[in-house]
């Protein structure tokens, strides 16, 4: 068996990262775990060395440093890379818009950039995801700041997928529904067939990175929601309580 | 079950809690200390009320949100993992590097931090002891939301009371334990058929010296003087030249691909009623024979295991499980009268299994000492089950016989001082480590095991 490229993962402590970690090691993928909190990061990256007796490496991340991006980029195309999957973002109310804008899309454009002027120096083609929210599909009053922000990230990934292409590397959306984490615990009844497992999502997210997918609704079934929802027109769903 | 109600795994009690599941040290340290009183949950395979929160709607912190291996030290077999891990996860990754648990219970889907709040005991416990002695330390998150790490040599006392403590002086968050090496993944097992009571507490002492694990199944629906009947059953690891080509071929270690059976609803409650179980018991004994067997360690230790949701066959009223120990000296008496009284009330218990137990440890609340314990199960009957309860208590009482936490759901609160004589070391430790009672469960409260 030939020797699987790396796989970066950026914001390495949420559990949806975790899972999906822990599915990457499972399939043999040497793992580079960045983030913030390098405590519980590097109790995930011992876990998966002892599980799946693959390398992992830990790389220091804060999304909100100005030029962290370049750095991590740099760091990481040192290795030859499958895929970077993008999973940090944070949920603030309206006094926070713009630090959710740089944190949920600015933060990842700059590593994206940098990502692929250094894979097409070093010719490498990794895939990039991040993961964007069905919140941006459509702005709802609850937390339209939010879905803002996500709805930017989309923009910008649609773009760079249109121009990554050539390149002959994919770009991917990520768009989950509700995920049982810290986000929603208490918010969404942890009984709700909504509720998806973070183990779930990251296995879809797996297969959509195989498999060179553009944009991944998971669980599937909110593809079809969303497409409801955003075809409600304006005059309606202003009146709408959503 | 609605959404915020949960039990152990004899479905009986039920409460409602509210499950939170801390996923990072900071969080769980957080919700310990958030000042709301709780109780930490694993896998909920208590039988009773152990991890059921001490009041309407009360918190319950999960440590399924942590469950990594943090270290393994190949030369010492030193394991260092979260608490949330499962005995199945340590069992998947560790036996085919040839490592095993110092010892394991009757089922593998127990989290660690649960197993050594209990401390657990297996089969090998007159030869090993419990999980507790191999714990190397573990670190503890107290009341106040401090980590504490505890060991033989710090915090000693702390220490003796979190092992075997029911979760009671804090979240165990993380634990380093001692793995075995082992030889192969098969035990070679003789199994023994007894006439009776007597015959299997001879045959169990006889034997105990010679095999690390015992254990026997008994009939209890068998009348006078074949009551007590069963089948012992004797291990020792296999030795590689013990297993056959095709074991070896697969590797020694590598245990055999079973499928994995499921009861998919809640049985009717007069499913398992004494016809049922007397025709299963007759044929359970009938079909044993004295003979000697490779078997793996799945088959081995978690028989139950292989049977996802098992607890359903007893139905929506759930049941007890009722585990008392007996010293050498009362034994013989106590576990007859029990017997007799199951059978006389009518509640068939499935099977009824007997294990020789070794001495006691330093741990207050740990549950054996040197002697006899049965374990069985007795469905949830309304009008049966207490009648039951009380004369099974007065047994205890008379026999100086001690019940298990983990598996408790029912016992007189008045036997347990006298059962346990350490609880009120425990107390004042317990005391020390959490002074405004801010830990707390359903068990705890029932009987009392704090001030």
């Amino acid at each position: 068996m030939t020797k699987l490229k790396a796989v970066l993962i950026v914001g390495a402590t949420s559990p949806i990262a975790r899972a999906y970690a822990d599915r990457c090691a499972q399939a043999g993928h040497p793992l580079i775990l960045a983030g913030r909190d390098l405590k519980e990061i590097n109790s995930t990256a011992s876990d998966l060395a002892i599980r799946y007796e693959v390398k992992t490496d830990v790389v220091f991340y804060n999304a909100a440093e100005q030029g962290a991006g370049v750095s991590l980029a740099k760091q990481a195309l040192a290795q030859d890379l499958a895929s970077v999957v993008v999973f940090h973002g944070i949920m603030v109310g309206r006094e926070g818009f713009s630090e959710m804008l740089q944190i949920n899309c600015g933060s990842i454009a700059e590593l994206f950039e940098a990502l692929i002027d250094g894979a097409v120096a070093s010719n490498q083609k990794p895939t990039l995801a991040a993961v964007s929210s069905v919140a941006g599909d459509r702005g709802r009053q609850s937390n339209y700041p939010y879905g803002a922000s996500k709805a930017a990230l989309d923009a910008y990934l649609s773009g760079l997928r249109n121009r990554a292409y050539p390149l002959g590397i994919n770009v991917i959306t990520i768009k989950p529904g509700f995920v049982r984490t810290r986000l929603t615990e208490g918010k969404v009844n942890p009984k709700s067939p909504l509720l998806a497992s973070p183990e779930k999502v990251a296995g879809d997210i797996f297969n959509a990175v195989q498999s060179g997918r553009s944009i991944c609704y998971t669980p599937w079934f909110w593809a079809y929601i969303m497409c409801i929802i955003r075809s409600i027109p304006e005059f309606i769903f202003k009146r709408l309580k959503l | 079950m609605p959404d915020n109600l949960i039990a152990g795994w004899g479905n009986l009690p039920i409460s409602n809690a509210e499950v939170k599941t801390p996923d990072t040290d900071l969080g769980l340290s957080n919700q310990v200390s958030s000042g709301s009183q709780f109780i930490s949950r694993g896998l909920g395979r208590a039988y009773g009320d152990a991890a059921l929160p001490s009041k309407e709607s009360g918190a319950v912190i999960s440590g399924l949100g942590l469950k990594r291996f943090l270290s393994f030290d190949e030369s010492s077999g030193i394991l260092v993992a979260e608490s949330g891990v499962s005995l199945a996860e340590i069992i998947k990754v560790f036996l085919p590097r040839g490592w095993f648990l110092p010892t394991v219970p009757g089922t593998k889907f127990v989290t660690l931090g649960g197993a050594v709040a209990a401390d657990i005991h297996g089969k090998n416990h007159h030869i090993d002891g419990t999980l507790g002695v191999h714990v190397v330390w573990l670190d503890l998150v107290i009341a106040n939301g401090e980590t504490l790490q505890c060991s033989p040599s710090q915090n000693v006392d702390i220490f003796r009371a979190t092992v075997g403590g029911m979760g009671l002086t804090g979240h165990i968050i993380r634990v380093a334990i001692r793995l075995r090496r082992v030889p192969s993944a098969y035990c070679k097992v003789r199994y023994i058929k007894s006439k009776n009571l007597a015959h299997t507490l001879s045959l169990l002492s006889e034997h105990d010296v010679n095999y690390r694990h015992t254990v026997a199944w008994m009939d209890c629906l068998a009348s006078e003087e074949k009551l007590g009947r069963g089948v012992l059953m004797l291990g020792n690891e296999a030795e590689t030249t013990d297993l056959s080509q095709s074991q070896l071929k697969s590797g020694p270690h590598k245990l055999p691909n079973r499928p994995q059976l499921s009861v998919p609803f809640n049985f009717p409650s007069w499913f398992l009623g004494n016809t049922f179980v007397s025709i299963f018991n007759f044929l359970f004994y009938g079909l044993a024979k004295n003979t000697v067997k490779i078997v793996d360690y799945e088959k081995f230790f978690f028989p139950l295991d292989t049977i996802k949701h098992w607890n359903r066959i007893y139905g929506r009223r759930g049941f007890v499980q009722f585990q008392a120990y007996f010293p050498d000296a009362t034994a013989e008496k106590g576990l007859q009268e029990c017997l007799e009284a199951i059978s006389r009330v009518g509640l068939a218990s499935f099977l009824a299994v007997l294990k020789r137990s070794g001495k006691a440890n330093e741990f207050p609340l740990s549950f054996l000492d040197k002697g006899y314990t049965l374990a069985l199960d007795i469905p949830g009957d309304p009008k049966k089950l207490p009648l039951l309860m009380n004369e099974l208590d007065a047994i205890l009482a008379k026999y100086n016989g001690r019940i298990y936490f983990a598996k408790d759901a029912m016992v007189n609160p008045d036997l347990i001082p006298t059962m346990y004589p350490g609880l009120n070391e425990f107390k004042r430790i317990k005391a020390s480590v959490d002074p405004k009672g801010l830990i707390q469960s359903r068990l705890s409260k029932r009987l009392h095991l704090h001030d």
